[in-house]
């Protein structure tokens, strides 16, 4: 038990500003408003924590002091720490941690929660410092190698990262992090290698974004683009908004160009032409109004995905009559969006059919006017 | 295909947020991204030929999407409390011109080449006018994803956060030393709002302590007073706040209020 005040001294010098609500620049013109600010800091950080704190500033340092009162107070900033790093409250997580290392720099609970958010953080060097500590003291600690893996990854050293991650497998097969992670340094070598791997991580992690995202593109470099396609679009449907999404849909372009473009050799798609030629005769007689209609009715369908190669017609739209098929839907949404935003994304380039239906589009106006 | 259009979003909050727009304005919310902007999102309000409401997120924001698409829904509430008059603020171009010239005579700009001078002086212009409009909203849509978003409360403060820190970089010197004088007081004093608004809500006053140093604790409270007072969550309120600061600021020729029918 620490009886004892928590109590550390940090030199103004190494604080990072960036944790202030304040312009780095405007505390740096103003030593007296950087001293009062950080003394605010630490002491609604401990005020939290209950006890009492003091604060004080002086020669370029920040001293703190707390004393809880009752309970130590080790397992009490501690148990705060996994509380906020369980919200993902990283922000109030870090000094905390970093007052914890300062004090107690061999304890392993500190040394992997602390490492792993200094990797996040993308303070790589420091992070396998403290991850390589952990597993030299607690060498069978699979999570410590998983997160190894990752900083040494994250760092650019891939063999170190696969080593690690290897290690925590043996330590714990079931572990489905290290079989991601190694998955991911595999596919880039090995995709076949990486693929019993990702299937497994995929089991034990269905709603794991980068896990689905791996898995799907490792499938796609092997050219199982079938399969690929189901697991990309669950890794976006899991959060739309998010950069594995984005990179999800940029595959999926990807793959529905080379499907679109495959038929033809890479050329022109001129169904495609015909499907947009009509529609802009269409939009041209309806006004914009009706063309936001359908357009947008289009895009809301297309939340779900639109298979565009089936050419089956088995989609209806209230605003229109009629059915259609995925492509033809997503030409008309095309057409419209080139007429009502053109800044607005389509999820798919169809900017050279659409320069020849223009053309067309152009010649029969010209024409009709004559 | 057409996978860039988006709905359903992780926080239930956000979500309840965007069923309310729709509701209230009878018109979908369509949620994108987009790149290329420095702002955290790019909204659309709907107009008869787009009957949607369009909000694209910056790509570079991503990780706080739900809570911009969230702030971005409370504005259209509000902004849509009575869809058949919703309020566009509209300068008064000869008098933003005019006050941008007298600006340009100024001290810190009358030292560059005329022409250098009254473009800077009518960028500052617009930009005050910019912040005239919008501030008071962003300190009601903090407000009212505070109480309305619960589960997005860490990351409402680290945007918030983060652009508390955007703000006070008006005390950076070569910040204050290029601005004129009345301008930089203006901008400042919405920003203490702001920042007292903050300090209110997480019971800390570091936030404030740049102002308070600077000597603005009295006009960020009489400005955020002016909001408090007004609870309603109707464009009626948001309206007479924006004039009533105008008033205080000194900034009310310089703008009028046009409506448009929202259902037309």
């Amino acid at each position: 038990m620490n009886q004892q005040p928590f109590s550390f001294i940090l030199r103004i010098e190494d604080f990072d500003l960036s944790r202030l609500p304040i312009a780095a620049d405007a505390l740096r013109a103003n030593p007296d408003l950087l001293a009062q600010a950080i003394s605010e800091y630490y002491t609604t950080i401990f005020r939290k924590l209950g006890g009492t704190a003091n604060v004080a500033v002086t020669a370029g340092a920040v001293h703190v002091s707390w004393d809880p009162k009752t309970g130590d107070a080790r397992d009490l900033i501690f148990e705060r720490c996994l509380g906020l790093l369980k919200q993902g409250n990283y922000r109030e997580a870090e000094p905390l941690l970093q007052c914890l290392y300062a004090r107690f720099p061999d304890d392993h609970e500190v040394l992997f929660n602390y490492g792993m958010m200094l990797s996040d953080q993308g303070r790589l060097d420091q992070a396998c410092r403290l991850l390589e500590r952990l597993v030299e003291i607690v060498p069978d600690h699979s999570h410590g190698w998983t997160a190894l893996g990752v900083a040494h990854a994250r760092n650019r050293d891939k063999q170190r990262g696969l080593a690690a991650f290897q290690t925590a497998l043996q330590l714990d097969p079931a572990n489905a992090y290290a079989m991601r992670n190694a998955a991911a340094i595999l596919a880039e070598t090995a995709p076949a290698d990486a693929i019993p791997l990702y299937e497994k991580a995929a089991k034990l992690l269905p709603e794991d974004q980068r896990t689905l995202f791996g898995y799907g593109a490792c499938l796609l470099r092997l050219g199982r683009q079938e399969e690929a396609d189901p697991i990309l679009i669950k890794c976006i449907a899991i959060n739309p908004l998010s950069d594995v999404a984005e990179e999800a849909k940029t595959a999926r372009t990807k793959l529905a160009h080379e499907n679109l473009r495959g038929n033809v050799a890479g050329g022109i798609r001129p169904d495609v032409v015909m499907y947009l030629l009509g529609a802009m005769k269409r939009f041209r007689d309806l006004g914009r109004m009706k063309t936001g209609t359908i357009t947008f009715e289009i895009a809301m369908l297309g939340r779900n995905g639109l298979d565009i190669n089936d050419p089956a017609q088995k989609y209806t739209l209230k605003s229109l009559p009629g059915k259609f098929s995925g492509l033809h839907l997503v030409s008309i949404m095309y057409a419209g969006m080139k007429i009502l935003d053109p800044s607005q994304n389509a999820g798919i380039d169809l900017s050279r059919e659409y320069a020849e239906a223009k053309k067309l589009f152009d010649l029969e106006q010209s024409h009709g006017s004559k | 295909m057409s996978h860039a259009m988006a709905h359903r979003m992780n926080s239930d909050g956000t979500n309840q947020l965007i069923e309310a727009v729709e509701k209230t304005t009878g018109f979908k919310v369509i949620v994108d991204t987009v790149e290329g902007i420095s702002d955290d999102a790019q909204m659309i309000s709907a107009r008869p030929e787009m009957p949607i409401h369009s909000i694209r997120v910056n790509k570079t924001k991503l990780p706080y999407a739900d809570y911009i698409v969230a702030t971005q829904c409370a504005m259209l509430i509000r902004l849509w409390s009575n869809p058949k008059r919703i309020p566009v603020f509209s300068p008064n171009t000869d008098k933003v011109h005019f006050f941008a010239d007298r600006m340009a005579k100024s001290k810190p700009l009358k030292q560059f080449p005329a022409r250098t001078a009254t473009e800077t002086a009518l960028h500052l212009a617009q930009g005050l006018l910019h912040q005239l409009r919008s501030a008071p909203m962003e300190i009601q849509t903090v407000r009212d994803c505070r109480t309305q978003c619960p589960d997005l409360l860490d990351m409402q403060t680290d945007s918030v956060e983060a652009y508390l820190r955007l703000l006070s970089q008006n005390f950076a010197p070569e910040i204050r030393s290029i601005a004129p004088d009345q301008t930089w007081k203006n901008s400042v004093s919405m920003n203490s709002a702001y920042a007292l608004n903050w300090s209110g809500i997480t019971g800390s006053i570091l936030p404030m302590l740049p102002y308070q140093s600077a000597g603005f604790a009295d006009i960020a409270e009489t400005l955020l007073t002016e909001i408090s007072t007004r609870p309603d969550k109707t464009s009626e309120a948001y309206t007479q706040i924006v004039d009533v600061w105008a008033g205080h600021l000194g900034l009310n020729t310089l703008y009028k209020w046009e409506y448009r029918n929202g259902l037309q």
